[in-house]
């Protein structure tokens, strides 16, 4: 077994992923042919693949948080919209919200005027920007999180 | 046993320093791994006993952190990563440098 092949076993060990490690095993081949024989000045395989799986657990967990929290922040989107545009427009969606149905709601609703439009033409624009917005967060926390065989400068 | 820890030691003490080494290597062009190993020693006068693969975590690493970029280019037939520095690892590379100068009057007027 060559250097490059224990570095590959290695990485392969240490949990680093096909893309950053074929792009890892084609740098040091690289580096190899410009410089035969020099594996020994390179270091220790198992070293190298601790050093790289490191590198990729940090920004794992760095894409993990901003994926969460991009999830998150989609949610509480999603439900404001659906509180703002939805649940105030007619009693059974307020009452559906767990609100309680108070003399003030009532009062809302029926200043909010005839409530059956109002509910349909808020409800038919609020739900597809709810979904919009949910579709968008959503795919940006996957954009966020893919993992990183699909990223360009793994290629 | 001697040999072990020297470099053990060397190595300890180049921590902090490679990354802004590396961004000024590359702030003269863009250069693939071998090449900035390869400056790293003619430049240093051969002084650091860094493991040489060390080099290509840090590359990755400060790819990850936006301050280098890379992709593939084939020269003379073989397919090489080349890296670049980017707007931001230029600022960074400036600010290390203040760092740096600033630290090493300090320590020159504390040793001298």
């Amino acid at each position: 077994m060559n250097w490059l092949d224990e570095l590959e076993l290695e990485l392969r060990t240490a949990g680093v992923p096909p893309g950053p490690r074929r792009r890892i095993l084609a740098e040091f081949a690289d580096h190899l042919a410009s410089d035969p024989g020099s594996e020994e000045r390179l270091g220790s395989p198992a070293e190298l693949a601790r050093l790289f799986a490191d590198e990729h657990a940090t920004r794992s967990t760095r894409r993990s948080v901003i994926a969460g929290l991009l999830i998150v922040a989609t949610l509480l989107a999603c439900l404001w919209i659906i509180d703002t545009y939805v649940s105030t427009s007619n009693t059974w969606a307020a009452i559906s919200c767990g609100r309680s149905c108070t003399p003030q709601t009532v009062e809302h609703i029926r200043q909010s005027g005839p409530w059956p439009e109002r509910m349909l033409s808020d409800s038919l624009w609020a739900i597809p920007l709810a979904i919009a917005v949910g579709l968008g967060g959503t795919a940006s926390a996957l954009l966020v999180y893919r993992p990183s065989s699909t990223r360009r400068s793994a290629a | 046993l001697l040999g072990i820890v020297s470099r053990g030691v060397k190595a300890e003490a180049l921590k902090g320093h490679l990354d802004p080494m590396i961004l000024s290597i590359v702030s003269g062009g863009p250069a693939h791994g071998y090449a900035v190993i390869d400056a790293l020693k003619r430049r240093s006068g051969g002084v650091f006993e860094l493991p040489e693969g060390t080099v290509y975590p840090a590359l990755h690493r400060l790819e990850a952190e936006g301050l280098l970029s890379s992709s593939w280019e084939t020269t003379t037939g073989r397919r090489r990563r080349v890296y670049r520095l980017t707007r931001s690892g230029r600022t960074a590379l400036g600010a290390r440098r203040s760092e740096w100068q600033i630290f090493a009057r300090a320590v020159e007027g504390v040793l001298a």
